[in-house]
């Protein structure tokens, strides 16, 4: 592999994925990502881990003690070494500097394979860096790290380089024993690792000195609170828990505060820096990345917030930079709605309805913003399911765009319809429905004007025009 | 509750879903993303804005080639980010932080950084995914010779080190 090669792959594999269904369901429409409908059987690499895992396990502790295997600790490529019940992970060598942080409590983890684990996120499977191999005779399991101390179990440590998903096949690390490998399971791919030192010895402020390293634990209720530099020489955050959740705590060299932890866009919270802000916020659930944050402030102005940094733990950091004039204060503050679409009136061309795969009707033509209507789907496509959801959309001057997604229900449900913004409102589904059938829709608030609305049925693709009217 | 379009035919086979099309290419996707991003972006931001940008017009399921019209997304919006990013860096410089406030990639990383996001799409497709600069400009809908020149270009950008060792 060739140097350049070996850094595009690297950067490559920057980052921790959140994996396919968790990205496609806050895109598609805002779903919680923990009910992540990702099954162990789903993933091909798992079910097959958990059907031959035992004799995955036998083959790989077989090429170990063969003679020239190519999990020999002084070859080049990844390697798996086991002692005593301990299985040590070792990667393949890289100059690509530190990437993504790793940190955390060291640990004989599933299958006694070392991991990292620490409170906030979970435990991760531990590739060392090229080289590492496990110190012989050793009262606790210890690692020999080239270039660092050496490393117990139980130590915490820090280091970096990237995060990957344990079930796919990555040249970067050694197969991994089934046993260590739970569905779902990542793996922190280490180029560096050191231990932490018992303490804390280079605060970033002076007077203000952190006790982690990064995000620390949710320490409970009355804890002392595990404070990482966020901005450093700037602002620390901690959490900790409470009677009703989680707390974020925020301190300045001038001020500390705790909030309510369950926060997301357009919520946000305002720390004072001096005489100026800043202001944090975590990404919406469904929506794009806001680009902006809006504050309000007593003397009626209305600022805008640049972003400014993305962090660990919060991840969207906006700054207003003008000094705040003295005895103004803040007001009012949220992240920015992307604007609405620029809808115009379309073409006759595009009020052509006959391109529509099957056909959809409206109750109600024109109708009035707010207004309950009917749209009939599909009668003659009798036994196929409609998908869901149901799309609004405008022209925009060259196509129908998004605008809203409505939400159908059966003739039987109690709920009233509903429509979403796309860009900004959570927005939810039901099961496909068989068609032919008749849904209530309710007509966005929109300005008067030609739509269209759009839904499948299959795969295929069927729209009705409908105008709104004062 | 997700609203995956999980739609079944009339011999009620599943036939294929956005969500299913989206989880074949994501791995490529997050590989490249994280690519051609910006270093402060997290990939999966840049895949799920691609996403959520095209799934406003297009069903991926009608798309000839979802991966490839993901990528082109996600290139325009890491150039863009690009110049966003520059906008915070001035914002962080006015309110006078720490520099290490931005994550530093030193060396080879840092090099490849300091490319265009177009140039770095170009040399991962070519140097990691191995696609020939045909298949390179009709992923990014480019012509042949302009990816010729930008890869040549990117090349020339890059240290001796990093040259001298290229194929």
């Amino acid at each position: 592999m060739t140097r350049l090669k070996r850094s595009l792959d690297g950067l490559a594999s920057r980052g921790r994925p959140r994996g396919a269904m968790d990205v496609f369901a806050e895109a598609s429409n805002g779903a919680d990502t923990s009910a992540s409908p990702i099954k162990a059987q789903d993933r091909p690499w798992t079910a097959f881990v958990a059907a031959f895992g035992g004799v995955l396990v036998l083959g790989v502790l077989a090429a170990i003690l063969l003679p020239g295997s190519p999990f020999n600790p002084s070859s080049e490529g990844p390697t798996l070494i086991s002692e005593d019940e301990v299985i040590l992970l070792v990667g393949v060598p890289s100059d690509t500097g530190d990437g993504a942080m790793i940190y955390g409590q060291l640990i004989v983890g599933e299958g006694g394979c070392l991991a990292v684990t620490r409170a906030e996120a979970g435990t991760f499977l531990l590739v060392f860096p090229a080289g590492s191999v496990l110190v012989p005779g050793a009262a606790t399991p210890t690692v020999s790290v080239p270039g660092s101390d050496n490393i117990s179990v139980g130590q915490f440590v820090t280091g970096g380089g990237g995060y990957a998903s344990a079930t796919v096949n990555n040249p970067q690390i050694p197969e991994i024993p089934a046993d260590c490998a739970a569905p779902g399971s990542e793996v922190a791919i280490a180029w560096t690792i050191r231990p932490e030192p018992t303490t804390t010895t280079v605060p970033q402020m002076a007077t203000l000195p952190s006790t982690s390293p990064g995000p620390g634990p949710t320490v409970p209720q009355g804890a002392e609170l595990s404070w990482y530099d966020f901005i450093p020489g700037s602002v620390q955050l901690a959490w900790r828990s409470t009677a009703t959740g989680t707390e974020l705590c925020w301190r300045t060299v001038v001020a500390e505060h705790c909030v309510d932890d369950d926060f997301r866009a357009p919520e946000v919270v305002v720390i004072p820096h001096g005489s100026q802000l800043v202001v944090i916020s975590r990404r919406p659930l469904s929506g794009l990345m806001p680009d902006r944050a809006i504050l309000e402030l007593s003397n009626g102005d209305t600022m805008n917030a640049a972003p400014l940094y993305q962090g660990p733990g919060v991840d969207l950091v906006y700054a207003y930079s003008n000094p705040i004039p003295e005895g103004v204060t803040v007001v009012s503050a949220r992240t920015a709605d992307w604007p609405a679409p620029s809808c115009q009136t379309p073409p006759s061309s595009a009020l052509n309805v006959s391109g529509s795969a099957f056909d959809m009707a409206v109750s109600t033509s024109p109708a009035r913003a707010g207004q309950i209507i009917e749209l009939s789907v599909a009668r003659s496509r009798q036994d196929n399911i409609t998908g869901i959801p149901t799309f609004w959309q405008c022209w925009d001057g060259s196509d129908w765009i998004n605008t809203h997604v409505g939400t159908k229900m059966s003739r039987d449900s109690a709920w009233d319809p509903e429509v979403y913004r796309i860009e900004s409102g959570p927005a939810f589904a039901l099961p496909g429905i068989i068609v032919p059938d008749t849904f209530r829709i309710r007509v966005p608030d929109l300005p008067p004007g030609t739509y269209r609305i759009e839904d499948y049925v299959g795969t295929e693709l069927g729209w009705v025009i409908v105008e709104i009217e004062d | 509750m997700t609203a995956e379009r999980f739609v079944k035919d009339r011999n009620d086979n599943v036939v294929p879903t956005d969500s299913r099309v989206f989880a074949e290419v994501y791995p490529q996707l997050r590989r490249f993303a994280a690519v051609v991003g910006p270093s402060e972006s997290d990939p999966d931001d840049l895949v799920q804005d691609a996403l959520e940008r095209t799934l406003r017009i297009h069903s991926l399921t009608s798309l000839d080639n979802p991966r490839a019209y993901l990528s082109r997304v996600i290139l325009n919006l890491a150039s863009n980010q690009r110049r966003g990013f520059a906008r915070a860096k001035s914002a962080t410089a006015r309110l006078q932080l720490d520099e290490a406030t931005t994550p530093a990639y030193p060396s080879d990383i840092a090099e490849l950084m300091r490319l265009p996001a177009q140039q770095r799409a170009i040399l991962f497709l070519a140097e990691v995914e191995g696609f020939t600069q045909a298949e390179i400009a009709a992923q990014l809908e480019m012509t042949e010779a302009a990816v010729s020149k930008a890869s040549q270009r990117a090349r020339r950008k890059l240290s001796a080190e990093l040259r001298e060792e290229m194929r």
